[in-house]
């Protein structure tokens, strides 16, 4: 930690004191105390951050909007995963696939089920029977996704409210670069 | 704490905040004097007619906080209207209660007061002189009873309010309130 850096002087204190031009009831000690445990609770919440790029799994695999769902299968079963993000040809996420969409559109969620049934009651969205071959007619749309620099608990947080398992990692210009998963969290807290 | 340490507090050392520039202090001495002066005049010619009264010695302290320091929690309107009823009611309360002891009445309204002011989150220092004077005003505030916290201390305040309102806001560097509630 560079010291100088944040050594406030005296007369920074008075300098912002009368910036504010009207009477403040609090003096220049008051004040560089109140300043210093500010700064400190700052600091101590970016060094518990863990930036969601330092954790995320890159490269990712993807599927193409227009691949169709025997594609997709293949993808799941090749790539030992359960879930991808689907995107667009110029990369920009438009949307997730899971294993469960596929048995959906291939006919195993027939009605609705006791499960459903609950889910709904819970808030939790439910699993719509989907017709169609391609991948962007089955997947769920929009994607929830995360940046970068976002803090892991925060992801974590959406995983938890979502109900979900991953989230896809999006740069500015909402182009797919890694994804970020329960496992990649949990890993990380554990390393730490 | 050792005996040295308790003496050394007692020292101080920091620096208080610097002085203001002269625009604040016309437009603290403007509000002040708009809304003091209409509570005089209100309670002249509308109120002490009639048996009662629209300024109270508190409303000097008021003034102070609400034209010369707009920025501090201790200003705004929840704690300005709060306090002066909050302190109306009890500092009434305990004359009624104690009032053949006068001192007793007295120390227990104003620190009841403060205790009222602090667990309801409206401490106004005024509002401890408000139930002081509740209960060594004399003889014309006791015959005012319980509408003593509305009738001056609640209506007075709300007036400093709308006054604070009006002129504060006229201020370039000024904004009032910080908060209402």
């Amino acid at each position: 930690m560079d010291s100088n850096q944040n050594d406030i002087s005296g007369e920074d204190l008075r300098a912002a004191l009368r910036e504010v031009k009207t009477y403040i009831d609090i003096t220049e000690e008051d004040l560089r105390k109140i300043y210093e445990i500010a700064l400190r609770h700052a600091k101590e919440r970016l060094a518990l951050k863990i930036p969601v790029k330092d954790v995320m799994t890159r490269p990712v695999i993807a599927i193409k909007e227009d691949s169709d769902i025997n594609e997709a299968a293949r993808v799941f079963s090749e790539g030992n995963v359960s879930g991808l993000p689907v995107v667009d040809n110029e990369n920009s996420v438009i949307g997730v696939i899971t294993e469960a969409d596929i048995l959906s559109a291939a006919g195993m969620g027939k009605g609705y089920t006791f499960k459903d049934l609950l889910r709904h009651i819970l808030g939790e969205p439910t699993r719509k029977k989907k017709k169609g071959d391609k991948v962007k007619e089955i997947m769920t749309t929009p994607a929830i996704t995360t940046k970068p620099d976002a803090d892991i608990r925060e992801v974590a947080g959406i995983l938890d409210e979502k109900k979900i398992k991953r989230l896809p990692v999006i740069d500015d210009e909402n182009r797919l670069i890694g994804i970020i998963s329960r496992a990649d969290i949990v890993r990380a807290f554990n390393k730490k | 704490m050792s005996v040295k340490e308790y003496f050394i507090k007692m020292a101080g050392g920091a620096k208080g905040p610097p002085a203001v520039g002269l625009q604040e202090i016309i437009w603290s001495w403007l509000g002040s004097a708009i809304g003091i002066g209409i509570c005089g005049y209100l309670s002249s010619g509308y109120f002490e007619p009639r048996d009662l009264t629209l300024i109270i010695g508190s409303f000097g302290a008021s003034a102070v906080l609400v034209y010369g320091a707009v920025k501090s929690p201790l200003a705004q309107p929840r704690n300005l209207i709060g306090g002066h009823i909050i302190s109306g009611l009890i500092g009434v309360a305990s004359y009624q209660l104690f009032g053949e002891t006068i001192w007793l009445a007295a120390a227990i309204g104003v620190s009841l007061a403060i205790v009222a002011m602090l667990v309801t989150k409206t401490l106004h220092p005024p509002g401890g002189a408000t139930a002081l004077i509740a209960v060594i005003g004399g003889e014309k505030v006791h015959n005012i009873g319980f509408l003593y916290a509305l009738v001056p201390a609640g209506a007075g305040a709300i007036v400093l309010l709308i006054v604070a309102l009006i002129v504060n806001n006229l201020s370039r560097n000024r904004k009032y309130p910080e908060y209402w509630f």
